[in-house]
């Protein structure tokens, strides 16, 4: 059975955490952009812009990234990066600091396509990760730069992430 | 026994003396506290005033000896309108605690004719006497008020609060032990220092946070405090919470102003900037800060009063400086304002984290 | 932000059961902010009397029995947007539980589906609010033993416990306390297929309410607390009711708070939210009793007691508005994220229509309440419960004197409606304090209030009231009352009694305007009248919901009409009224229990232009400005004839209208009823019955409305009845006719003439399209000309 770990006041919380965290460690954030993972991970970038717009009045931009293209965890027959064609961003990459934001940090090979996605869309100045939850199990050499919870799961268990937006609710149960 | 309330301005209000018989003078605060006569009767912020609690028919839910905010009694006089001999928990009554505490009192006062003549005309000193003349009113006039409040109420001994959590020192200037029970409930291992300990004395505690706590008066009279802060503020994250955020804020740039409405009342709603939530909290304090110097100080606005749109709470944009014009321990008023120090930990786990990752990569 | 779907809304009205509460000022304000914030509006209602207006917010006003399928249909023909139930009390969410899965994407605005299923299903209400870790009183049904004593040992003595048998019906509830009585229960025989249910006991808890906002963005506030004088197990209506709730300290308050807005979030309420406790001072245990997710009588009761706007906030939180962003009026923004501070006492105490005594128990049996404010609770009980023209409190203490010490002690073991009495009776044979709290679950401090009073009566009785003690008694709200009438004769009365806003004193409080004001001690007087000319409405006590609801109506439309004309409306009475919150804030309302108004002096007698007084019989008749508002009788023939008609007929001294004239006329074996028929008389009929008026008005000079009956027979009008002043029929005057007769009344009362050689068009002139038609006296519809013929040729079709 679904257990609630996080209710919607703790998510709400950490992310305005991890936006002040941003405005701290980034003297300005003029060059900042904000790329969210679809499908949860875009909701994160939208809800930190609105936090910074409200705090700095400054809206930086967003963009939605779509890594299915990219995953490295699917089937040997499916993947095939050479012949995808990577959806536009939509923004200006070039020189900024990108933040990247995901729901769940988990084995890391979804970051690590996200990244791949950035890449050949433009040379950022800088990539970070902000995510809500990391649950463990790396799988390669990535660590979030901003993390709403750190979760301690069993491999065995499922983290499941519910946002307002598209859930009707904000929570994140295990299961 | 007939009593009289007196104001500077020669206003007297009529009523029934209770509690200690003596002659009594202080600045004079309107509370809209709904609960928690005890917390206010016993909170230090309240040294050197008079409260007139507005609240009906105070004393039925009964006198709580768990809601001390600090050992001693600290105001110098209580004004009610109705009062209840009896309470519903068979406790001692409103009117016997406040003598035991020997604190003078006086009831059956048209509290609301006094919180509006205060409204109109500002927060000034009174007196509760058993006469009312001329004489008595240049008395109120001619008596200046301590500057030295938060010099009587630190805790002049250092003391600890044990736990096995974050090692926290307390800067003492009026705290609320209220503060103490939040942190307790956090596993803090507490440490409560006076006002005016060194900024050596604090190092040597090695703290993971300082607190700089509520406190009465004015914060322009602590100089030598503001000074410390801009010292420790770059080793240390620091958490402001009433006196102690107007103190921070001096000491990075910004300027305080007094509220055009004092606030003291136990829920009056603050805004978070950035995510829209609104808490209700308590509130007790008379300064705000100038939105004007804001733009120009390091600090971010993080909380509103939905009210009147003055400033609530403060985050330095770089460096781990938090503080809240409010009193998120609440005691008394609604809990919305906890995560105030959930907030404050999150933050020094986050500076120890960025610390680990350096000396990691150094 | 707003929803952005939603245009169209159907409200779920009122049904006219007097088992639901008046809730008309409350769907009046909830109409007219969204209304003026552009939503278009429909409405189902059993009796339009309760909209307070002629339909003017609405779309389409349905006039039909107020049922989940009449909701359905509806649904289905016109698809709104959205359906809201906050205004229709419990029937509307009952409605709501029923309509699940059947109204595609109409949305249910406010109490969400689980939410309204909960307040009905107590095994679901049980299960969320257990499976949310909020307190509630935990409930087993069972035939296994094991599971039965398991049950027991985990929830420990005091248990009420019952046998449900196979057919549905169950035993009373037995009080256990100890072993003993667990196993003379368990001990009985027996029946096949029975189950055991058992759960804690709660008798003798105090009980307190707590009313939070709640917006779509999870933001709550407390917008007041109620706690009940009389203990768990009096209906919360039949007790006496304190806001706010004065016994609880800090930890207690911020505990209930804290469990209202998570039950909230729980079913994800959006609106309001009023949550029931049970709460033991012994013990510190506190239990969920049941909540209301809509608007209610403890919503009225709190809007008033603490001038917060929550009808009008409630509709705009149910539409997504921001709790911190919300409008009074198009464009007049308030915060509504304030928890509103009082400074004084507001207490509601239920009345009931006979004088006798009742007993007391889980169902509601009182017929309306009278609602005082003050700031002691000796105050407050002076003006209420122990007020003696409300009560007759001095003929019960007269009766309660002759009863023994066991009688007396009877009543007390048994609750009636007469309990405070009884407990003063009680405390003058020095009964002792404690003890009759702990039998009664009443708390201390009022029994010490009751102490106070009886110890001032005393005073009063033995004469010595002076300059020493008057004010003392002034501020406990001792009048000329009862067996106090002595203190009329001192002149200190007047000099000591002033008029207080009930408005609160706070920082966050400024936005609530409203001129209400009631009678106290105290040192300044707060009345502010304006400039204008005043008409001062004097208000009865009504003891029936039907009553409420035309009084409701009248005192509306009269302050409106009053306002409208450049006047000021002074309202006085000892039941205040619940203004819509757009007159609230135009007219000056007087909550004066005991009447002093007229000896305070404080409202200038030459402003005062006219004293409209509703009450039956009026209190003096030496001025010549009181104006009778209420029928009275001057002529009754008993006389029945096929036809009639009821005329409604405003005159000036010399001459009248008649701008509303019903029409009732069997046919078929079915007697209905057409109002506003002005337009189908003959000119034949309108002369022979604007002949008889002035015949029967012939000998009088003053401004006045008056009522007439005629019958037909034999083809002639005969005159049957003659009323001087208001009827019932006023609602259906108002309601269907274009030309309104109250506002005519005041335009005359103004000193306007309607002139002399009116030709017979403009006596009966009204320019109605829609009629009110009731059959069988069922039911109103509002129809045009076309749907009128139509619905009286299906009475002959039906017969056929």
């Amino acid at each position: 059975m679904a257990k609630e770990i996080i209710d919607g006041q703790t998510m709400t919380r950490a992310l305005t955490r991890i936006t002040y965290e941003i405005i701290e460690r980034n003297k300005g954030i003029e060059d900042l952009v904000l790329v969210g993972i679809k499908t949860r991970g875009v909701f994160v970038a939208h809800r930190i812009e609105s936090r910074l717009k409200q705090l700095e009045n400054i809206s930086i931009p967003v963009a939605e990234l779509d890594i299915t293209p990219y995953r490295d965890d699917q089937t040997h027959e499916e993947k095939d990066i050479s012949k995808v064609d990577a959806q536009p961003l939509g923004i200006d990459i070039n020189n900024k600091h990108v933040i990247l934001t995901d729901d769940v940090l988990y084995t890391g090979r979804t970051i690590r396509a996200a990244m791949d996605a950035l890449m050949s869309a433009g040379r950022p100045k800088k990539i970070s990760l902000a995510v809500l939850v990391d649950r463990g199990h790396r799988e390669l050499p990535i660590r979030a730069d901003f993390v709403g919870k750190n979760i301690p799961t069993s491999q065995r268990e499922k983290i499941k992430v519910s946002m307002k937006e598209i859930d009707g609710e904000d929570k994140i149960e295990i299961e | 026994m007939k009593r009289y309330l007196i104001l500077e301005d020669g206003t007297v209000f009529p009523g029934d003396g209770f509690g200690s018989s003596i002659i009594t003078t202080g600045q004079l605060v309107i509370s809209n506290n709904r609960t928690g006569i005890e917390q206010s009767v016993t909170d230090p912020n309240t040294e050197g005033q008079i409260i007139a609690f507005t609240i009906p028919s105070v004393g039925n839910s009964g006198i709580n000896r768990d809601f001390y905010e600090s050992i001693n009694s600290q105001c110098k006089g209580v004004v009610i309108g109705s009062s209840s001999a009896s309470t519903v928990n068979n406790s001692i009554s409103f009117e016997e605690w406040i003598t035991s505490l020997k604190i003078p009192g006086i009831k059956n006062v048209d509290v609301r004719a006094l919180s509006k003549h205060i409204a109109e005309h500002g927060e000034m000193k009174a007196s509760i006497m058993d006469t009312h003349d001329e004489h008595a009113i240049d008395q109120i006039k001619a008596l200046v008020l301590p500057p030295d409040l938060v010099k009587r109420v630190s805790t002049r001994q250092s003391y600890p609060n044990p736990n096995m959590g974050l090692k926290i020192v307390i800067v003492d200037l009026g705290l609320k032990y209220s503060i103490l029970r939040q942190l307790s409930y956090r596993d803090c291992n507490s440490i409560i220092v006076n006002y005016n300990a060194t900024i050596e004395e604090i190092k040597n505690l090695h703290p993971d946070g300082i607190i700089f706590s509520n406190g009465p008066g004015d914060p322009k009279d602590l100089p030598k405090t503001i000074e410390r802060i801009q010292t420790l503020q770059k080793d240390y994250p620091i958490l402001g919470i009433g006196l102690g955020s107007l103190l921070i804020a001096l000491a990075n740039d910004c300027q305080i102003i007094p509220l055009p409405q004092p606030h003291h009342e136990s829920s009056l709603a603050v805004k978070e900037v950035a995510s829209g939530k609104i808490d209700f909290v308590n509130h007790n304090h008379s300064y705000t800060l100038d939105q004007k110097y804001i733009g120009g100080s390091d600090f971010i606005v993080t909380n509103i009063c939905v009210a009147d749109g003055t400033i609530e709470g403060i985050r330095h944009e770089y460096l781990p400086i938090m503080g809240v014009l409010f009193e998120p321990e609440a005691a008394p008023g609604p809990t919305d304002g906890y995560y105030v120090f959930d907030e404050f930990i999150d933050l020094i786990e986050s500076v120890k984290q960025q610390e680990g990752i350096r000396s990691q990569w150094n | 932000m707003e929803l952005d779907d939603v245009h169209s809304i159907l409200i779920i009205g009122p049904t006219s059961s007097d088992k639901n509460v008046d809730l008309s000022t409350a769907l009046y304000d909830t109409v007219d902010i969204l209304h003026q914030l552009g939503y278009k509006l429909s409405i189902i209602v059993e009796n339009p009397t309760s909209l307070l207006s002629s339909g003017t917010f609405y779309d389409k006003t349905v006039v039909e029995k107020v049922t989940g399928d009449n909701v359905l249909k509806y649904v289905q023909k016109y698809h709104p947007d959205s359906i809201l139930p906050t205004v229709g009390d419990r029937n509307a969410l009952g409605i709501v539980s029923s309509l699940n899965g059947k109204i595609g994407e109409t949305k249910i605005l406010g109490p969400s589906f689980a939410a309204s299923l909960a307040t009905f299903k107590r095994e679901l209400f049980i299960k969320k609010l257990t499976h949310a870790n909020l307190p509630v009183i935990k409930f087993v049904s069972s035939d296994d033993e094991k599971e039965i004593y398991s049950f027991i040992r985990s929830i420990g003595f005091p248990i009420i416990a019952r046998r449900r048998y196979s057919n549905r019906h169950s035993s009373g509830w037995t009080n256990i306390n100890n072993l003993f009585e667990l196993d003379n229960f368990m001990a009985m025989e027996d029946i096949s297929d029975t189950k055991i249910e058992i759960e804690r006991s709660i008798r003798g808890f105090s009980e307190y309410s707590f009313t939070i906002l709640r917006d779509r963005y999870d933001n709550s506030s407390l917008v007041g607390t109620i706690e009940d004088i009389e203990p768990i197990g009096i209906h919360h209506l039949d007790s006496n009711l304190i806001s706010p709730a004065v016994s609880l300290n800090d930890s207690k308050l911020q505990r209930l708070r804290n469990f209202s807005i998570k039950l909230a979030r729980t079913f994800n309420i959006v609106g309001v939210c009023t949550v029931h406790f049970a709460y033991n001072h012994a013990t510190n245990e506190s239990y969920i009793t049941e909540f209301i997710p809509r608007l209610s009588e403890e919503t009225k009761f709190l809007e008033y007691a603490t001038s917060y706007p929550v009808a009008t906030a409630v509709a705009q939180l149910c539409l997504g508005y921001h709790l911190d962003k919300l409008q009074l009026d198009a464009g007049n923004y308030f915060n509504g994220a304030t928890e509103p501070f009082v400074d004084h006492i507001t207490s509601r105490f239920p009345q009931w229509s006979t004088n006798g005594q009742r007993y007391l128990g889980p169902s509601k049996t009182s017929n309306s309440s009278i609602v005082v404010n003050g700031f002691s609770l000796e105050e407050v009980l002076n003006k209420g419960a122990l007020n003696d023209k409300l009560n007759n409190n001095f003929n019960r203490y007269n009766e309660l004197r002759k009863l023994d010490d066991d009688e007396l002690f009877e009543k007390i073991i048994h609750p009636t409606n007469w309990m405070l009495d009884v407990l003063s009776e009680a405390m003058r044979r020095n009964f002792e304090k404690p003890v009759l709290s702990e039998i009664t679950g009443i708390n201390m401090p009022y029994l010490t209030a009751l102490q106070n009073i009886i110890d001032n009566s005393l005073i009063i009785r033995e004469g010595e009231i002076d300059g020493s003690n008057v004010e003392h008694m002034v501020n406990m709200g001792v009048k000329g009352v009862g067996h106090s009438k002595l203190l009329l004769d001192s002149p200190d009365i007047v000099t000591k009694t002033v008029v207080k806003n009930k408005q609160a004193v706070s920082v966050a409080n400024n936005d609530f305007i409203n001129h209400n004001y009631f009678v106290t001690g105290g040192i300044s007087n707060e009345l502010q009248l304006s400039d204008r000319m005043k008409i001062i409405v004097r208000t009865p006590i009504i003891t029936s919901k039907t009553d409420i609801m035309i009084r409701q109506f009248v005192l509306f439309q009269l302050a409106k009409s009053i306002d409208q004309n450049g006047l000021e409306p002074i309202i006085i009475g000892r039941e205040p009224w619940n203004a819509p919150l757009s007159m609230r804030r135009k007219v000056v309302e007087i909550d004066d229990p005991h009447m002093e108004m007229k000896n305070l002096g404080l409202i200038k007698n030459d402003s005062v232009l006219n004293i409209i007084d509703l009450s039956k019989n009026l209190i003096e008749t030496d001025d010549k400005r009181v104006f009778q508002f209420s029928a009275q009788e001057l002529k009754n023939l008993k006389l029945t004839g096929g036809t009639s008609v009821r005329v409604m007929v405003v005159s000036d001294g010399e001459n009248f209208l008649a701008p509303s004239v019903i029409y009732q006329a069997k046919r078929d074996g079915h007697l209905y009823e057409i109002s506003s028929v002005n337009q189908f008389m003959t000119v034949e009929d309108r002369a022979n019955i604007s002949r008889l008026i002035k015949q029967e008005l012939e000998d009088d000079s003053k401004v006045d409305i008056y009522n007439f009956e005629l019958v037909k027979s034999n083809d002639h009008w005969l005159m049957t009845k003659k009323y001087r002043g208001m009827t019932n029929d006023i609602i259906r005057h108002e309601l269907a006719s274009s030309v309104h007769v109250i506002d005519t009344l005041v335009k005359l009362l103004l000193g306007n003439k309607i002139g002399d050689d009116l030709t017979l068009e403009k006596v009966f002139d009204n320019f109605d399209d829609k009629y009110l038609l009731t059959i069988d006296s069922k039911r109103y519809q509002l129809l045009d000309e076309e749907e009128t013929k139509i619905e009286l040729s299906k009475l002959r079709k039906n017969e056929n």
